[in-house]
């Protein structure tokens, strides 16, 4: 075989390679983001779309909206040109700008400018967006098409979501803080401390992980209830402030900080206190950010034991108002996707914020 | 009369009552007893001030409690009683439900508490959204073992059975049928049988630990249209009809005849409207494995043999292929008619076709029966005052006046058949509901309330699809969930 021919089948081989790789990857992303998108998708449908079978993928919503811009366009076709130009140019300096998705992104605003300009009447009295969309709506035969957000103007409606979202902040920010607050001294006790029973100790904790939440539940409601704590903060955040999987995370990573480094501070006079607070948390910053991203979203999505210990709607949390969209009849299916959507950017917008910290603290673990 | 006059009648019938109870029995210990007693005042035109006493008096263990409320009478016009002044301390209620405060349920029930606490001012009633049945469940339980339960609550019977496990719930027995407070026989008479009869939990003495709140019934949604596409010209009454209707469906037009899921409730209904029940009457051996049930499900496997009955994938896929025009028929609750509707305006396009729901096909026409479900209320273990409260609160709901009202807002059924006339012009726009109230209604019958039954439901369901997979035959595969759920009931038992 000569050189040439080798290095060709070296570069098909890896070409293949690197198109399974792709493809593997390619298909666990979508199969992740699929139930995500159907949930946006939803979240515009009709009802009879929500639940027709087969399913409706692109909601009229989207469709319609399409069709009426297209037969504005085509009704005015001087306007299409001009689009197209716009659109280049959008392009273009959306790939000088930057690559990549920020690219696609600056390209997607550049677009709703266009509209935006169209909309404000930019483009004379002759080419009045609200004129020719009344015109082409009703030439299509959608003059009964429902606002674009009107699901979400009615799941918004359907319970109090502004209180439910403040209640749930201050669940979901003070909870990981208090879980850290007791969790961190604990599992620094349980990974650079020698004590008789330590392990012991640490495997009883972790015992206590195999209890299922329902088993506690109901002590639980009967310790707030005799405090007289139904009805308040105490209850939806303090039951919930020790967490045996922050400490099993958290122990992972002390451990892994090299005794040399404590041997050091030991030294200079450091105590254990102030090794925790000076040395060991700065340096276990991703894993503090993993254990309490997983402590906000636990926070964020406590259903059961609010709806236990509260009994003024004032002082439940987001998910109470998931329930709103069923009975035993049936599901507001459309809503409940509507509501679904606007609960979950919160969570979205935070795991951008962090994901590198989130990444690196569960890649450092180990765990999965 | 005069108030000295209303005195004195009162001091006889708290003397009278002590008298009465000088060998109580163990049930009047156990529980206070409060007796209402009304004179008629009559005053002019306008009603002016109310003056009610109220005594307490403890004998033994048993607190007796009196009110005495004065009636005002308007001269030239019917009897009208009005109460205006609390007598006692204030009592509040707590009530737990499973209405959604901010949609139009919850809206109305809002409306109507505030409706009667208007009529009785004394009393408060705070009205609280626990989640859904199941919630309400594990949060009431979960109340019962801190000590902190509600005055009232809305749950399924079956729930109230566990309830009594802590005895916590008060049979309403004696204020039903109590001449003062109570309900006459004429209301008695008016409120469906099913109803009351489903508030009686056979494994509690019969005794009246419910009452009915928001009722639906298993019925058969039907699209005319298609039927007469097929030649039929009105929906099938008997079962041997339905296999008939459904299978011509699937030839002549090549759409569903019967669109269907797995349902524990569907499945009673094919019990019941074929004579027999799930269990037998002491409601401690399951039955449902006779030739009725093995019927049920041996009809369904012949229609899906020939394409008659047909399982669409997804959740409500019936309700959305019915909304559609693709379905003969489907079989669900009463409750579900807004999102029918809803169905059909998004699908077919309102108006497209004509349909209606009427009560399941039986196998004897002339002797219809249904399944009925749906939450009622029950009253907890509380105060006198409160006990007395709740119940007045209770009486309040089932009125005519009131039961329309509901019914008319909610979309469930009302309790008494009185309320036609009252929602007359509502049937007259609501042609759907007209047909449910008249043909559906009367013929409830409740599905069981014995501990064991949330199990025996899955056994059911699990037969179900045994038998329309080929997995088993309809008789091995009812003869094995009877199996488990005479298990399943023993276990309740223990």
């Amino acid at each position: 075989m000569t050189a040439g021919a080798f290095l060709l089948r070296l570069k098909v081989s890896n070409a293949i390679k690197r198109a399974l790789l792709y493809g593997v990857l390619a298909f666990g992303a979508i199969t992740v983001t699929f139930p995500f998108a159907w949930m946006v998708l939803t979240s515009f449908k009709t009802y009879g779309e929500a639940i027709a079978s087969p399913p409706v993928f692109i909601p009229q919503a989207f469709s319609a909206r399409a069709q009426i811009i297209g037969h504005m366009l085509a009704s005015h076709p001087i306007l299409i040109p001009v689009l197209l130009i716009w659109a280049g140019l959008g392009a273009y300096i959306g790939w000088r700008l930057r690559k990549g998705w920020w690219g696609a992104l600056y390209w997607l605003g550049h677009m709703l400018l266009f509209l935006a300009a169209w909309k404000v009447g930019l483009f004379g009295r002759a080419l009045q967006w609200d004129t020719l969309w009344a015109q082409a709506r009703s030439s299509l035969g959608y003059a009964d098409l429902p606002g674009f957000w009107q699901n979400y103007i009615d799941a918004w409606a359907r319970a109090p979501f502004g209180r439910y979202f403040v209640n749930s902040a201050i669940m979901c920010i003070v909870t990981p803080i208090l879980i850290l607050a007791t969790g961190a001294p604990a599992a620094y006790a349980f990974a650079r401390l020698r004590f008789p029973g330590r392990d012991a100790i640490f495997m009883i904790f972790l015992l206590t992980m195999m209890i299922p939440e329902e088993v506690i539940l109901i002590p639980n409601f009967i310790t707030v209830s005799r405090l007289k704590w139904i009805d308040s903060y105490r209850a939806l955040i303090l039951p919930w402030i020790v967490n045996v999987v922050t400490i099993f995370f958290l122990r992972q990573f002390f451990r892994s900080i090299p005794d040399d480094l404590q041997d050091a501070a030991k030294l200079d006079g450091c105590g254990h206190l102030r090794f925790l607070w000076s040395i060991g948390l700065p340096l276990s910053v991703p894993a503090l950010v993993s254990t309490s991203l997983f402590n906000f979203l636990g926070a964020w999505n406590s259903v059961q034991w609010p709806l236990y210990v509260t009994n003024d709607p004032n002082m439940r949390p987001l998910m109470v108002g998931m329930k709103y969209f069923a009975d035993e009849a049936g599901m507001s299916v459309h809503l409940h996707n509507a509501a679904a959507t606007f609960t979950t950017v919160p969570i979205i917008i935070l795991f951008l914020l962090v994901q590198r910290k989130f990444i690196e603290g569960i890649a450092r673990t180990g765990l999965k | 009369m005069n108030k000295s006059v209303a005195l004195i009648l009162a001091v006889v019938m708290v003397l009278g009552l002590v008298a009465g109870c000088a060998q109580p029995t163990p049930q009047v210990i156990d529980r206070p007893v409060t007796v209402v007693v009304e004179k008629e005042v009559p005053v002019e035109k306008q009603v002016v001030n109310t003056v009610i006493v109220e005594k307490e008096k403890v004998v033994e263990k048993q607190v007796i409690s009196t009110v005495v409320v004065e009636k005002q009478v308007e001269v030239e016009k019917p009897v009208t009683v009005v109460v205006e002044k609390a007598v006692q301390n204030p009592v509040k209620l707590v009530f737990w439900h499973p209405q959604q405060p901010d949609d139009f349920r919850g809206k109305l029930l809002d409306s109507m508490i505030q409706e009667f606490m208007k009529e009785y001012p004394w009393i408060t009633i705070e009205s609280v959204y626990q989640g859904n049945y199941t919630d309400l469940y594990k949060k009431i339980m979960a109340a019962i073992s801190a000590g902190e339960w509600p005055q009232i609550a809305v749950s399924y019977p079956s729930m109230i059975a566990e309830y009594m496990k802590a005895n916590e719930v008060i049979p309403l027995d004696s204020y039903i049928f109590s001449k003062d407070v109570g309900l006459s026989e004429e209301d008695m008479k008016d409120i469906f049988p099913g109803f009351l009869e489903e508030c009686r939990i056979p494994s509690f003495g019969n005794q009246y630990l419910a009452w009915p709140f928001t009722k639906s019934f298993l019925g058969m949604y039907y699209n005319l249209t298609l039927l007469k596409e097929a030649g039929f010209s009105a929906p099938a009454k008997t079962w041997a009809e339905f296999e008939e209707h459904c299978n011509a469906v699937k030839a002549k037009t090549g759409k569903m005849g019967y669109a269907f899921y797995e349902s524990a409730s569907t499945f009673d209904g094919f019990l019941y409207s074929r004579g027999v029940r799930q269990l037998d009457p002491t409601e401690t051996t399951a039955i449902f494995n006779g030739p009725e049930g093995i019927e049920s499900l041996a009809m369904l496997n012949r229609m899906i043999e020939k394409g008659g009955a047909v399982k669409p994938e997804g959740n409500y896929a019936d309700q959305a292929e019915f909304g559609k025009g693709n379905v003969a028929y489907t079989i669900a609750s009463t409750s579900g008619t807004n999102y029918y509707k809803q169905a059909i305006e998004q699908g077919i396009g309102a108006g497209k076709i004509e349909w209606g729901q009427t009560n399941i096909p039986q196998a004897d026409p002339n002797n219809p029966a249904t399944v009925m479900y749906g939450g009622s209320m029950c009253v907890f273990r509380s105060t006198a005052d409160q006990q007395l409260a709740s119940w007045l609160f209770l009486k309040w709901l089932v009125g005519t006046k009131q039961t329309a009202k509901w019914a008319s807002g909610s979309g469930y059924m009302p309790v008494r058949a009185s309320a036609a006339a009252e929602l007359k012009d509502f049937f007259a726009a609501n042609p759907v509901v007209k047909e449910q109230f008249e043909t559906i209604v009367p013929y409830g019958i409740p599905e069981p309330s014995v501990r064991g039954e949330q199990e025996i439901r899955t056994f059911i369901e699990e037969a179900w699809t045994a038998s329309i997979t080929g997995l088993m035959t309809p008789k091995e595969a009812l003869d094995d969930a009877v199996k488990k759920a005479n298990e399943a009931l023993a276990r309740g038992r223990e």
